[in-house]
């Protein structure tokens, strides 16, 4: 299957799904809106009442957020908890929603009942999905295990204190090693998901399995897509940062526009995730049955 | 022999007051070293001839000696304990001390074999790093004794001030050094965990003897260098007016000189940058900021006296070294790469730098009063930083994130727990961080509260005549607070005790701020009185609209710290006019009451921020109004980036 192909399909089929990337960015927003709320009773006490409240008011001064944060470490407590608490229901949302993204990309785009289409799907597969990201940890474990050799290995290696800037690049080496294995069992997964939704598989091990040989044997051409698709959200994460960088002060209407900017932001976000399922769905069926790629 | 002694002692006096006039300090001690470096052994064996001048007003008979080396001979020596590092299993070669092979007086005299090792400030039987000797004869005020002393001094993996790491030596604390006879006893303490030196002032001579290919920086003046047939090479170093002498050693050091020059005040010295070859793309930071001190130091308190300045940079794997003063030389800090913005070496070269004046120049005693070096110095540090690289960002400007060191110590205070005073004793603390950030934030902070509270220019007086008034000589808290008074012709015992004695805080917050529409007169007036009086009243209480609006507008503002410090408070209402309050800031709260037909805006309790210690500046202030937007916009700051981490991780 040709990598810019597959690609440049899924980001068709992403666009043309928009109630998909709806629902998606409605989630997202869902999960972190209650973060604002205890972010604003935490702070708007203290924060809102105080006159250093002008030291915020046109640009994000450090020096005055230390002080807000030092002074208030018991509300900053409170948010970190709250936080933990939302990427844990979050992560089991995102179950169902991969369930209803695959179910969705399975019919005929926006046909006809997406909200049945979309909600059925999150429903049918949520066990199985569950069931699949509690089984991961075979993958996570030993993608940690091959993180703790390489760093061994490097340490082994390249032992010299003296050499401080080798340290540097091999701190960053480091880090790029354990950001490629995260997305590697990612991707993996994504193809354990797409393989569960197509063949309505029940055998959700075995369906891992499946993915990991199926990764291993197209290593090269399953990270060149993954890569693709992951330049496009670097892409749009490189405009929302410098378009965000303009909205720094604290009119509402500034507030608005750059809440409004990150929502779109977010959107793209949606738009870019079915993007990959969709583009490694025509990959994957490109390659089991090529016969039934578009 | 006592008219000998006597007449010796006029004769000394005589000579010390001719020394006086001649150098800087009056010469208590004179070292001349003869040292060799062995770095396969990691070893320095040394021949010290000492001179000592009792010049108090007490004979002593016995002289007490730092061995600081001996701090890493066991686990069980009082360093180790205090840093916890009691259980530690070290490396054979990782361990130091200080052996003594022989001590003479002058005229041949053994004193070695009643040389004993004493503890006075926690009677740990395994702690070695003072020791004592019985004298034949005392040494009456005025006297001299001269000793013969030979050492050899293992050096430790680099920790804490001295040591070796690969091929790079710090030689610091590395000889027999007396303590310091005051009123009659002589005040010579332990190695402490965290605790620095005290040490009278004197003339150092060194000739040291290292391998051919290492590079050599020390304290003082190179006065001269030759090659030897064994293949070594001897340097020889001379300085007056100093109470320490560290050196260092190095085959991959590169050697940078530089003319410093200043006009006023007049200044002329030398920089000496011993920097690793590992960091040389850090040279020029290095020079710059040693330059930025040389220039604010001799501005701010008196010009920098000395002939050389030099600054080492510890070898990579060797950042225990780093960060650590003697005088004329001291050890900065840095690693290959730092970036720019980040100000690591230029904050460590600037503050090392400042030692010379705080704990070189001014002998403050380090054991007893670390503030009076380590704070003193913060506080300097901060201006200089502050002058040179901006007040907002003087510790790291760097991918748009900026932070001032100001905010930075403050963390360290706005933290703290309420366990211990500026002034104690340092192995008294309850911790390390405790003495750091008492004797370096805390107090720092503290003189810029007094800084601000004198004014700027009061407060500069108050530092120049401290340093010219106790250069090389040895304060006390006091004799600081005796300047500071004198200088601002304040009574400032309040501030000082309050600070510098008590483990408190300083909080002061607006507490309440209201503004009430005063309800029109109602009820029985007496200036209406008979049948019309009803018809004098306003009905019910109720407005007319013709009368003009009169607010109520109450300040409350409330002492929530212990430390009790004199308050303005800022009110200002809805038509910006000003009302400055002053409050003696005594009780715990005090209420302020305004009729107006405006309504009060804002209050805000010590506005001109004088109170650099205060532990909460977030409620220093109140609005009637809240700021809505701004707590929307962190909040939904927060949230955009919350958003995001969720599109990331979800697996």
């Amino acid at each position: 299957m040709n990598i810019v192909a597959c690609g440049l399909k899924g980001l068709k089929e992403a666009t043309a799904r928009p109630k998909t990337i709806f629902v998606l960015w409605l989630a997202n927003l869902l999960a972190a809106f209650p973060l604002y709320l205890v972010v604003s009773g935490a702070f708007g006490g203290a924060l809102g009442a105080s006159g250093l409240a002008g030291s915020l008011a046109s640009k994000p001064d450090m020096n005055a957020i230390f002080e807000v944060l030092t002074s208030a470490s018991a509300s900053l407590r409170d948010v970190m908890i709250a936080a933990l608490g939302l990427i844990v229901l979050y992560e089991f949302a995102a179950i169902f929603l991969a369930g209803g993204i695959l179910h969705t990309l399975l019919r005929k785009p926006e046909r006809r009942a997406f909200a049945s289409s979309f909600f059925s799907g999150g429903g049918r597969f949520y066990g199985r999905f569950f069931r699949l990201s509690a089984s991961s940890l075979l993958l996570w474990l030993p993608a940690a295990a091959v993180y703790l050799v390489f760093d061994m290995a490097l340490s082994a290696v390249f032992h010299d204190p003296n050499r401080e800037l080798l340290g540097f690049y091999l701190g960053l080496l480091r880090a790029a090693c354990a950001l490629a294995l995260f997305f590697l069992v990612k991707m993996i997964l994504d193809y354990a998901r797409i393989r569960i939704a197509v063949r309505d598989s029940r055998g959700v091990l075995a369906e891992l399995l499946f993915a990991v040989r199926f990764v291993g044997r197209r290593l090269g051409r399953t990270l060149a897509l993954y890569y693709v698709l992951g330049l496009v959200g670097l892409a749009a994460l490189a405009i929302y940062g410098l378009a965000d960088s303009s909205f720094a002060k604290t009119t509402p209407g500034a507030i608005a526009a750059g809440l409004a900017l990150t929502q779109i932001f977010i959107l793209s976000r949606g738009w870019l995730k079915i993007a990959f399922q969709a583009g490694q769905m025509e990959f994957y069926v490109g390659e089991i049955n090529p016969s039934a790629a578009s | 022999m006592k008219k000998f002694l006597i007449g010796l002692g006029i004769l000394a006096v005589l000579l010390g007051g001719a020394a006086l006039q001649a150098g800087l300090s009056r010469p208590v001690v004179s070292y001349d070293f003869h040292a060799r470096l062995r770095p396969d052994a990691k070893t320095v064996e040394g021949r010290e001839t000492l001179t000592w001048l009792n010049d108090s007003p007490v004979p002593a008979g016995e002289l007490q000696f730092h061995l600081y080396l001996n701090a890493f001979k066991s686990n069980r020596s009082t360093f180790m304990r205090e840093r916890g590092d009691s259980a530690a299993v070290r490396p054979a070669d990782d361990w130091g001390q200080i052996v003594i092979k022989s001590l003479k007086t002058s005229d041949g005299t053994d004193l070695l074999s009643v040389l004993e090792y004493i503890r006075p400030d926690d009677g740990n039987p395994d702690d070695q790093t003072v020791a004592r000797v019985s004298l034949p004869a005392t040494v009456p005020p005025g006297g001299r004794i001269g000793l013969e002393i030979e050492f050899v001094s293992k050096l430790p993996r680099v920790i804490r001030r001295s040591g070796f790491e690969g091929d790079f030596f710090l030689v610091g604390q590395w000889f027999p050094k007396l303590g310091v006879f005051q009123n009659g006893a002589w005040n010579c303490h332990q190695y402490h965990a965290h605790s620095e030196f005290f040490a009278d002032f004197g003339v150092f001579k060194a000739e040291l003897t290292v391998p051919e290919i290492f590079v050599v920086g020390a304290t003082g003046e190179r006065t001269g260098t030759r090659t030897n047939s064994d293949g070594t090479k001897t340097y020889t170093y001379y300085q007056e007016d100093v109470h320490d002498f560290a050196w260092t050693a190095c085959p991959a050091f590169r050697e940078f000189r530089e003319k410093f020059v200043l006009d006023s005040p007049k200044v002329e010295t030398e920089m000496i940058l011993l920097v690793h070859q590992a960091h040389l793309g850090q040279k020029e930071r290095y020079a710059r900021a040693l330059r930025q001190g040389l220039e604010f130091y001799s501005r701010s308190y008196g010009p920098y006296p000395y002939k050389t300045i030099t600054l080492v940079d510890p070898a990579p794997g060797a950042s225990a070294a780093g960060g650590m003063e003697y005088p004329t030389f001291f050890t900065s800090l840095t690693t290959s790469y730092v970036p720019r913005g980040i100000r690591l070496p230029e904050m460590v070269t600037i503050h090392e730098f400042g030692h010379n004046y705080w704990y070189g120049m001014v002998g403050s005693n380090e054991f007893e009063e670390a503030w009076l070096d380590e704070g003193i110095n913060t506080y300097s540090e901060i201006k200089a930083m502050d002058h040179y690289y901006g007040a907002d960002r003087s510790m790291i400007d760097f991918a748009g994130l900026r932070i001032g060191e100001v905010p930075y110590q403050r963390l360290a205070v706005i933290g703290s727990g309420r366990f211990d005073p500026i002034v104690k004793n340092a192995w008294d603390y309850i911790g390390g961080s405790s003495y750091s950030l008492n004797v370096y934030a805390k107090a720092g902070l503290m003189l810029l509260t007094l800084e601000k509270w004198l004014g700027e220019d009061v407060m500069d007086k108050v530092m120049r005549t401290y340093f010219e008034t106790w250069k090389f000589r040895h304060p006390t808290t006091r004799d600081f607070v005796r300047v500071a008074e004198d200088v601002s012709g304040r009574d400032l015992g309040w501030f000082f005790d309050q600070v510098l004695a008590s483990p408190d805080k300083l909080d002061y917050a607006v507490t309440d701020l209201q503004a009430k529409e005063v309800a029109p007169f109602g009820g029985i007036s007496d200036e209406v009185q008979g049948p019309d009086a009803k018809a004098a009243l306003p009905a019910g209480g109720r407005k007319t609209s013709a009368a003009p609006k009169t607010y109520k507008s109450e300040v409350v503002v409330a002492r929530l710290g212990e430390w009790i410090f004199p308050q303005e408070v800022l009110v200002t209402f809805e038509n910006g006019d000003n009302v400055r309050e002053y409050w003696d800031g005594r009780d715990r709260w005090k209420r302020f009451v305004y009729y107006k037909n405006v309504k009060v805006r804002s209050a805000e309790v010590d506005p001109g921020r004088t109170m650099v210690l205060d532990v909460n500046y977030l409620n220093n202030s109140r609005v009637l109004e809240p700021r809505k937007p701004v707590v929307a916009k962190f909040a939904a700051g927060l949230m955009k980036w919350f958003q995001g981490l969720l599109s990331v991780i979800a697996i």
